[in-house]
C-alpha cells in the first residue's frame, strides 16, 4: 500500500443497505478532521464501512489520493484489505487472543514486514501514544481510555493515507472521555491524510473537527466549520444537540412571521423571504406579569415542564411561538413557576439570530425539512 | 377472614432462598420416583462394571499382547481420525457457517448425516465405495494396487466417517455465532481472508475447536458398527478397544472388563475436559 503521505478523499456515491439509502458527496483534503455528526440510523456508520470497503457502494464511486477504490459504474472494486485505510472501530474491536503488541504489530504484519520489523514498528507507535508500558497485556486488561489508544495505534501502525473514527469516544465514561479527547485531538492533528469522524456527541464533534458534517436520514442536511454550524443550525435535530430554540418563518424586514404561529421583531437587515432564527434559551427572560421593558419581543406562554439541569432549570413553554427557556433554581422557586402555570416571555430583538438557509445540498430535502421547523422543540 | 395455612420453612431453606432468589426447590413426588429410577439405571452397570473388575491382575491383562495391541491401535486410528477431521472437517466447517451458495442446506443435512446414520450402514457404504468392488475401491485397486478394506487404514476412514460430523457440528455453530466484527477490523488493517482465518477465526473459535476433537476423538475411540462392516477385526491389524471387548466377553471376560475400565477412564476425561460445556447447565452452547 502507498504510505500515508495522505491523499483526498472525495467520496460521491449512494449506499443502499435493506431499506435506507445514504447519498453523499463529500470531499476532504490532507490534514483535515471531517467531523460527522448525526442522530442514530442517520448513515454515519454506513459511509464509514463504504469507505473501508466493507460495503460496495450502489452508484457512483470514491477516490482515495486520486485512485479509484469503488465504483459502481465500472465495476471496479478495492478489497477492504487493500485499502490504504485506518479504521478504529466504535467498540474497538481490539483481538482479544493477542497482546497489545502483536494487536499493534498486526497490520505491518500482513502487509509484509517481517515480525521483528512489525514488532518494532508497533512498539514504536505504542511509545508515541504512552502505552509502552502496556505492550504484553491483553486488551481485557485495559482500560476503555487505554483501549481507545490501543485502538488508535493499531490503526495508524498500518501507516494508512486516510482515517476513520467511528464514534472513538462513547464506549469511555464521562470522566475519561474528556481526558482522551483532548489527547485524541493532539494526535489527529499529526496525522497528514484526511480523517473522518462519526459521532452524535456535539461537544466532541466540535473539539475534534475542523469541519463538520449533518447526516440525517442519509443525507447530509447541513456542512460547516463548527461554530458556524453551532450558531446558525439548519434543522431541529442540530439546534437540539445545542440547546438552541429554531424558529422557521418569513421575514419582512424588521418582522419574522413565524410558520408555527407569532411574530418576532428582529434587526432589520431589509432581508425578504424565508429564514431560520435561532434563540438561546438563556436570553429569554421570565415574568409574572407583562413586562415594561426595553426588550421588542414579548409574548405570553404557559409552563408545560421543567428540567432541572446542572445549573440551571429548563423550562419547556407553550405559546406563539413555544420555546424553551433557561433560569437559575432560585429563579424557579422564586416566582414559584410550576407547570400549567401562564407567564410572560420576553427577548431582546438583538438576541433573535436571523438567517437564511439556503446551502441545502439536497434540494428535495428542503421543503420538508422546513415545514418542520416551526415546531416546539423538546429536549 | 380466612386462616392462612400454617407452613414453615427452616433456617437453611430461608438462606438458600434469600441468597440465590427464587421460589421452592422441593421436588414434587410424581417427578421424584420415575428420577431416581432413571439415575439407579445409568449408574449400576458402571457399578456392575467397577465391582466385577478383576483389581488384582489389572495390570498383568493390560500389559498382555491382545489388549495392549487393541489399546494402541485404537489409540493411533482415533487420533488419526481427529487430525484428519481437523484438516478436512474444519475448512468445510467455515465454508458451511460462512458462503451461501445453492444446495448449501442439503450439503449440511448429508454432512450431518453420519451422525444419526446407524454405524453399520456407513461401514456398508464404505465397502459399496471402497471395497474391492466399490465404485472407487474398484479403481484404486486396478490402477494403483490399493485395497483399503481389512486394514488400518480402513480402520482410521470408517472411525473419521463416523467421528468427523461431531467436529464440524461442534465448530460451525463456532462459527455461526462468532463475532465478525474482529474479521471485518482484520480485513480493514490488511489482512487477506485466508490470513484472517489463520490469524483471527481459528484462534477465536480455538475453544469450540478444542472441544470438537475431543468429541470426536472419543466418538472415534468407541467406534464398533463401521469398523467392524468395513474394517474387520483382525488382531492387531483392525481389532480396536471396543471390537476386542466384544469378542473377549466370550473368550476372556476379564479381559473385557479391564478393557471397558480403560473406556470408562477415558469417557471420564472426556467429560472433565468438556465440563464447561456440558455441566454448566442449560444455558451454554
Amino acid at each position: 500500500m502507498t504510505p500515508g503521505a495522505g491523499g483526498e478523499l472525495d467520496f460521491d456515491a449512494e449506499v443502499s443497505r435493506g431499506g435506507f439509502t445514504l447519498r453523499v458527496a463529500l470531499t476532504a483534503p490532507p490534514g483535515e478532521v471531517l467531523g460527522i455528526l448525526g442522530p442514530n440510523g442517520s448513515g454515519k456508520s454506513t459511509l464509514l464501512s463504504a469507505v473501508a470497503g466493507l460495503i460496495p457502494v450502489s452508484t457512483g464511486r470514491i477516490l482515495v489520493d486520486g485512485r479509484v477504490v469503488d465504483d459502481a459504474g465500472t465495476g471496479k472494486f478495492l478489497e477492504a484489505a487493500q485499502r490504504p485505510v485506518g479504521f478504529v472501530f466504535q467498540n474497538y474491536r481490539l483481538f482479544p487472543h493477542m497482546t497489545v503488541l502483536d494487536n499493534v504489530a498486526f497490520s505491518p504484519r500482513v502487509r509484509g514486514l517481517s515480525r521483528r520489523e512489525s514488532r518494532a514498528r508497533a512498539s514504536d507507535w505504542l511509545q508515541r501514544l504512552g502505552l509502552a508500558s502496556f505492550a504484553d497485556r491483553r486488551p481485557a486488561d485495559l482500560s476503555g481510555g487505554q483501549a481507545q489508544r490501543v485502538a488508535l495505534a493499531r490503526a495508524l501502525a498500518g501507516d494508512p493515507a486516510l482515517l476513520l473514527l467511528d464514534e472513538p469516544l462513547s464506549a469511555l465514561d464521562a470522566r475519561t472521555r474528556l481526558d482522551v479527547q483532548s489527547e485524541l485531538s493532539h494526535h489527529l492533528a499529526d496525522f497528514t491524510g484526511p480523517c473522518l469522524l462519526v459521532t452524535h456527541d456535539p461537544l466532541e464533534a466540535l473539539v475534534l473537527a475542523d469541519r463538520l458534517l449533518v447526516l440525517e436520514e442519509g443525507r447530509i442536511v447541513q456542512s460547516g466549520t463548527p461554530a458556524e454550524i453551532a450558531r446558525r443550525p439548519a434543522t431541529e435535530y442540530v439546534a437540539r444537540l445545542v440547546g438552541l430554540n429554531l424558529y422557521g418563518g418569513k421575514v419582512d424586514g424588521a418582522e419574522v412571521r413565524l410558520r408555527g404561529g407569532g411574530v418576532f421583531v428582529v434587526p432589520d437587515h431589509g432581508q425578504h423571504g424565508d429564514v431560520l432564527v435561532a434563540l438561546r434559551p438563556s436570553s429569554v427572560i421570565v415574568s409574572l406579569e407583562r413586562p415594561d421593558t426595553s426588550a421588542r419581543n414579548t409574548w405570553p406562554a404557559t409552563i408545560v415542564g421543567l428540567t432541572p439541569l446542572t445549573d440551571r432549570v429548563r423550562i419547556d413553554l407553550e405559546g406563539e411561538p413555544s420555546a424553551l427557556v433557561d433560569v437559575t433554581p432560585a429563579a424557579v422557586s422564586a416566582l414559584a413557576l410550576t407547570s400549567g402555570r401562564p407567564v410572560w416571555l420576553s427577548a431582546k430583538a438583538s438576541d433573535l439570530e436571523v438567517y437564511s438557509y439556503r446551502d441545502e445540498p439536497n434540494d428535495d430535502l428542503g421543503p420538508l425539512r422546513l415545514r418542520r421547523r416551526g415546531r416546539r422543540l423538546k429536549l | 377472614m380466612e386462616t392462612l395455612p400454617s407452613a414453615r420453612l427452616s433456617t437453611r431453606e430461608r438462606q438458600r432462598r434469600s441468597i440465590r432468589g427464587g421460589g421452592s426447590r422441593s421436588v414434587p413426588a410424581p417427578l421424584l420416583a420415575p428420577s431416581l429410577i432413571a439415575v439407579l439405571f445409568l449408574v449400576l452397570p458402571l457399578i456392575g462394571l467397577i465391582i466385577r473388575a478383576p483389581w488384582e491382575n489389572l495390570w498383568s491383562i493390560l500389559r498382555h499382547s491382545d489388549t495392549s495391541q487393541a489399546l494402541r491401535l485404537s489409540l493411533w486410528t482415533s487420533t488419526a481420525a481427529t487430525a484428519i477431521s481437523l484438516v478436512i472437517g474444519v475448512p468445510l466447517a467455515w465454508v458451511l457457517a460462512r458462503t451461501d451458495f445453492p444446495g448449501v442446506r442439503l450439503l449440511r443435512a448429508l454432512v450431518t448425516l453420519p451422525l444419526v446414520l446407524p454405524p453399520v450402514v456407513g461401514g456398508v457404504a464404505l465397502l459399496l465405495a471402497f471395497g474391492r468392488r466399490g465404485f472407487v475401491g474398484r479403481y484404486l485397486d486396478e490402477w494403483f494396487g490399493i485395497t483399503i478394506p481389512f486394514s488400518p487404514a480402513a480402520v482410521v476412514m470408517a472411525e473419521t466417517f463416523v467421528a468427523m460430523p461431531f467436529l464440524i457440528v461442534t465448530v460451525e455453530g463456532a462459527l455461526r455465532s462468532a463475532d465478525l466484527g474482529f474479521e471485518e477490523a482484520a480485513a480493514t488493517l490488511g489482512a487477506s481472508k485466508m490470513t484472517v482465518f489463520r490469524r483471527i477465526t481459528v484462534p477465536l473459535v480455538a475453544p469450540s475447536l478444542g472441544a470438537g476433537a475431543v468429541l470426536c476423538w472419543a466418538r472415534a475411540l468407541g467406534e464398533f458398527g463401521a469398523t467392524i462392516t468395513f474394517a474387520g477385526s483382525f488382531p492387531g491389524r483392525t481389532e480396536t478397544m471396543p471390537i476386542a471387548v466384544y469378542y473377549a466377553l466370550e473368550s476372556d471376560p476379564d479381559a473385557a472388563i479391564v478393557l471397558s475400565l480403560v473406556l470408562l477412564l477415558v469417557s471420564v476425561i472426556v467429560l472433565v475436559t468438556l465440563r464447561d460445556r456440558w455441566l454448566r447447565g442449560g444455558s451454554t452452547q
